[in-house]
């Protein structure tokens, strides 16, 4: 059962750690202003 | 450059998937007319589909919905371009004034949601479903697993798009 803890606490970290050192994109970051929308239907 | 996708050209209120009444399948895209004209953006939807060719249905109808004067006087004037290329009908609409509701978040990066790596990360960046609709680099990573875009303007573009290295080799094998 602790073994099982350790590797369940192990994996938490490992994919939290990933996850959170994930930042929002550059291309996010640097989006102008005075966009315009274009709405089409393509069949 | 930001994509959304959900319905138009309809009466059916608030429509869903599941209840899309009389509306059409649609795409609106956020653009910024420093990079790209309506025009380019029009040259593009017109290459995308068989203006000859008959809709089936209204849910798969090939529509321009032009958003103000300037948008209907460029699609009008496009769509008697292309007329006068095939010499004949064109089956393609074009309906000023459609409201656009967009669709279900499970909708949104279609092909983006297929992909686990790269939905992981882009899961880290951001926690909330509306900052994942909203992404440009979701939108862009979306359009090249579609198939669309070169190796070289993607390797151009990786390290814009805040993918872990795990996620660059996975679009890269995958855009390949």
């Amino acid at each position: 059962m602790k073994l099982l803890e350790a590797v369940l606490v192990a994996s938490l970290v490992f994919f939290s750690g990933k996850a959170f050192a994930a930042e929002i994109p550059a291309l996010d970051r640097n989006v102008p202003g005075g966009l315009k929308t274009a709405t089409f239907a393509l069949g | 450059m930001r994509t959304r996708v959900g319905y138009a050209g309809g009466t059916t209120p608030d429509p869903t998937y599941d209840d899309i009444g009389d509306h059409s399948e649609t795409i609106r895209i956020e653009y910024d007319p420093a990079k790209i004209t309506y025009g380019e953006l029009l040259e593009v939807f017109w290459k995308s589909h068989n203006p000859a060719a008959r809709s089936w249905s209204t849910q798969y109808r090939a529509v321009i919905f032009p958003e103000d004067e300037d948008q209907r006087r460029d699609a009008e004037k496009s769509a008697a371009e292309v007329r006068s290329v095939l010499g004949g009908r064109v089956f393609t609409a074009i309906e000023p004034g459609a409201k656009f509701y967009p669709a279900e978040g499970y909708h949104q990066k279609y092909y983006l949601r297929q992909d686990y790596i790269l939905m992981r990360d882009f899961n880290g960046m951001y926690g909330d479903l509306q900052g994942f609709i909203d992404s440009p680099a979701a939108a862009k990573v979306n359009g090249y697993l579609a198939g669309l875009g070169s190796e070289t303007a993607l390797r151009e573009l990786l390290p814009s798009l805040g993918l872990s290295e795990e996620g660059e080799k996975r679009l890269l094998t995958r855009v390949r």
